[in-house]
């Protein structure tokens, strides 16, 4: 049925199908549901645009069942069985996603079939797509189209997130990285049906994929059910990204652009040295960015929120794919040169200084008992080992939690060193106030 | 203490008691989880929008925000910022306020009991002084600039302005910069002595844990601490008319579509838990009957291009307020809110289907069952079941006994145009600020 033994890879079996899919598998009665996982990737590019639509066009309807409502009155009668879809960047790839999650069957009155018929459906909307006269109809792909440029416009009402997209195009906007996982408006505009089907049939042929299950799965199930999904998928190695990266600026590009905002949205970003980068500071550069601003207790927290009063919410995270450490800081619109004074302060500091004793105890207890926390939750398992197979770094969210627990203050400030001046800092900015508005 | 097993079909284990001072506890332990959550709650929240004057019963407005306000300030004592206590042993702690409640939480790997003495510490312990206020009089200001921008929370708060005349269910849950500058020490002081009282609060924990050693510290801690005779506070209900208050607002926003939401105002109010209960969930089926993605309204809808899948259905009550809200975003906000009265005018002359009800039941319950898988939502859901007096084994009860024509009745006494409003955003169509907020208020 299966191919070689289970190998492990972190918390997961690791099996392979015949065509050569991986399928990661963790089987557990710990939750009530099963989830079940498929992620398709391909290269960031101008098509992200079609293959995130596809999804959107499959859920339109099925040979059997030709139309939206018949395919979710299906899933409702599987007791709100769900079969959705998302789209999200993973180093320099898009990895479309597609999610099947079931209520476990002995919970349910009478004990029902849910899992096996919600397969079933799910290897409809993929294979069987509703095409009469070989193409989506032409009224639904129009539809789907305009929705999908309208998600993409709507990034503009989450001001946050805005701010990050606009952040994105400044600092790797020549690059696939800085690609919208959306695509942009224009590209969405500019589809044809063409286009999806050919996303469609690249996406069962070509593309390669990967397959997650967690729940309470039999021995040689989850397999199987990926063999009937996904009968001719193959997965491919992960590379760390390679892409061509435009050397740093030699001074930040600052961009201020005005909205109508009561919260000014300030960001940044700067380049971190991969280069050689050994696994002790992969795990040291994730506790730098707890120090700097990783929750209450982090420095610009600290010293921005609460010893200032200029922000309501500040923090960094640091991407360690990519080499990017970033800011965040939601200020009112007159603080802003005090704010990127503030932040150059503390990343400053942390490269002249070791961190003290008690913030680095602080920020590894938090990483720590964050990542044992991941163990609660299915979603957050398979986030985990994704992440970890994109980096090539494998790990049981155990060895992860150790391996943070081993960082040294001299560790943090030696990775501090890897650390560049700020590259692009953006600002959408709102209308100024008097001191103590 | 006693505790006591509360009984649930899907078997997952919940105990119950009762700590000195009369704080209710409830706990679920789940073996093979790694991560605990405590929560302690009580039943104050923006609703209450005034204070017992401790002068023989009488009630004194506070300002719009207070509760909110006396959250933040709760996390700060002699000592200093109590998350740093928490954050110092890998945990994480945060609150949140609501209409109805104040919630204090933590999550953590390791140290339950520590975090749980802390929790209960800190949330009795209160302590205000002029420049701790004013420090956070700018931060809270910061907060309410952020939620200024998000146009949800903006078209939600002006629906219910729309809606209600002076139930304070229409109080920004934050307030506004100007009130929160009126909010003192002294006023804090007094809003903690009268709704944070053992007896009006909840403490639920939840996950991987040791429950003989949870309800052992809780206890202890509990025991050392000293308060003064109290009762549940008892929400008076508001004096609210039944009409809605005015019919619609429009503000130009910094969006790209036009966003509307269509409210109705419930005015059939329940007397007891069981018929909050029942009239919570019928309405819910109701919406989950005529507007899920499987129902045919959806679907004439979504081909007529006026909704997509910003497009959402749902009912929020408590004792003295009930409201629907169908909306998202849509070129035409008029037009889609005559497509919703036509389609509750259709349904209300065809009835409800049995098969539909039968679905919408069926998802109803496969959601409740997914409702367990989090420790977290469970500890949630139990606080908030507590204070309004259901349990958490009802709901499937309750559903099993709804029949299509409750739906029905339903459908006929809530969702009548004559008893909603309209709140519409509208694109303001400049990315550079010039102007002022605009307000067209076009009708009263």
């Amino acid at each position: 049925m299966s191919g070689p033994a289970a190998s492990r890879a972190g918390d997961f079996e690791h099996h392979t199908t015949r065509s050569g899919l991986d399928v990661y598998v963790l089987p557990t009665r710990k939750w009530k549901t099963k989830l079940l996982r498929l992620h398709a990737r391909a290269p960031l590019s101008e098509r992200n645009a079609a293959r995130a639509l596809l999804p959107n066009l499959l859920r339109r309807g099925t040979v059997r069942r030709p139309s939206m409502a018949a395919v979710s009155r299906a899933l409702e009668a599987l007791y709100g069985a769900s079969f959705t879809n998302s789209a999200h960047k993973q180093g320099d790839e898009q990895v479309i996603s597609f999610r099947l999650e079931t209520v476990g069957e002995r919970y349910l009155p009478g004990q029902p079939a849910v899992f096996a018929p919600a397969v079933e459906l799910a290897r409809e909307l993929l294979h069987e797509p509703y095409l009469p006269g070989g193409t989506f109809p032409v009224e639904v792909f129009a539809q789907e189209r305009l929705n999908h440029q309208r998600e993409i416009d709507a990034l503009f009402n989450d001001k946050q997130t805005f701010a990050w997209q606009r952040l994105f195009d400044l600092a790797f906007g020549d690059e696939p990285f800085g690609r919208p996982v959306l695509g942009t408006a224009a590209e969405a505009s500019a589809l044809r049906p063409e286009d999806a089907l050919k996303a469609h049939a690249e996406l069962l042929a070509r593309s390669p994929m990967c397959a997650f299950a967690v729940g309470d799965f039999a021995p040689g199930e989850a397999v199987a059910v990926c063999e009937r999904l996904l009968p001719a998928a193959q997965s491919a190695p992960r590379r760390v990204p390679t892409s061509p990266r435009r050397p740093p600026r030699s001074a930040p590009q600052l961009v201020v652009e005005r909205d109508r905002v009561s919260q000014s949205k300030l960001v940044t970003a700067r380049r971190v040295d991969l280069d050689g980068l050994s696994e002790r500071e992969f795990d040291a550069l994730r506790v730098h960015a707890g120090i700097l601003g990783g929750g209450f207790h982090s420095r610009l927290f600290q010293s921005v929120r609460e010893e200032h009063s200029l922000a309501y919410s500040v923090s960094s995270s640091v991407d360690r794919l990519r080499g990017v450490l970033y800011t965040s800081a939601g200020i009112d619109a007159n603080a802003r040169s005090k704010v990127i004074d503030l932040v150059e302060q503390e990343i400053a500091s942390l490269r002249t200084a070791p961190p003290r004793d008690e913030e680095l105890s602080q920020t590894k207890n938090l990483i720590v008992s964050g990542t044992r926390s991941l163990l609660d939750s299915a979603g957050g398992m398979v986030d985990s080992l994704e992440a970890g197979l994109a980096a090539g770094r494998v790990r049981a969210l155990e060895e992860i939690a150790c391996a943070v627990a081993q960082v040294t203050a001299a560790d943090v400030q030696a990775v501090a060193q890897r650390i560049g001046p700020p590259d692009v800092i953006f600002c959408l900015e709102g209308e100024t106030r008097p001191a103590g508005a | 203490m006693d505790l006591s097993t509360l009984d649930n079909a899907i078997g997952e284990r919940i105990l119950e008691g009762v700590l000195p001072h009369g704080l209710k506890l409830v706990m679920n332990p789940r073996a093979g989880f790694s991560r605990s959550f405590g929560m302690l709650a009580t039943h104050y929240g923006s609703l209450d929008s005034r204070v017992p004057d401790g002068q023989g019963g009488g009630l004194a407005a506070v300002p719009d925000g207070i509760a909110h306000f006396l959250e933040h300030k709760l996390f700060e004592d002699r000592d200093g910022d109590v998350s740093l206590r928490f954050s110092s042993r890998g945990a994480s702690c945060n609150a949140g306020t609501e209409f109805g409640k104040t919630a204090y939480h933590f999550s953590c790997a390791d140290r339950l009991e520590e975090n749980l003495e802390t929790l209960i510490r800190f949330v009795y312990d209160p302590w205000f002084t002029p420049e701790s206020v004013a420090k956070e009089q700018g931060i809270i200001a910061q907060e309410i600039r952020m939620y200024d921008d998000d146009p949800d929370w903006v078209v939600f708060f002006n629906l219910l302005e729309l809606l209600y005349h002076s139930h304070p269910v229409r109080i920004n849950i934050a307030g506004t910069v100007e009130s929160i500058r009126r909010i003192t020490p002294e006023l804090l002081f007094r809003c903690h002595r009268a709704f944070y009282h053992p007896r009006n609060m909840v403490l639920a924990v939840a996950g991987g844990f040791d429950e003989t050693r949870a309800a052992a510290v809780a206890e202890r801690v509990m025991g050392e601490l000293a308060f003064a005779p109290g009762t549940p506070w008892r929400r008076p209900r508001a004096d609210e008319p039944a009409a809605i208050a005015r019919k619609r607002h429009v503000q130009p926003f910094s969006v790209a579509r036009p966003q509307l939401a269509l409210g109705f105002k419930d005015g059939d109010l329940p007397t007891t838990p069981d018929d909050w209960l029942v009239r919570d969930l019928t309405t819910k089926l109701l919406l989950d009957v005529l507007f899920s993605a499987s129902s045919r309204h959806h679907e004439k809808l979504y081909a007529a291009d006026l909704i997509d899948d910003t497009f959402d259905a749902a009912y929020s009550g408590e004792h003295d307020f009930g409201f629907t809200i169908l909306g998202g975003e849509t070129d035409d906000p008029d037009r889609l809110a005559a497509a919703l009265h036509e389609t509750l005018a259709t349904a209300r002359r065809e009835g409800i289907d049995a098969a539909d009800f039968e679905l919408a039941r069926n998802r109803f319950l496969g959601r409740w069952v997914r409702a367990f898988n989090s420790a977290e939502s469970l500890a949630g859901a139990l606080v908030s079941g507590h204070f309004r007096g259901v349990r958490i084994d009802a709901l499937p009860q309750v559903a099993m006994r709804l029949t299509p024509g409750d739906l029905a009745r339903r459908l006929e006494s809530h969702l009548r145009e004559e008893c909603s409003a309209l709140s519409i955003l509208t694109p303001d169509g400049a990315r550079a600020v010039d102007a002022a907020d605009g307000d067209d208020d076009d009708a009263g």
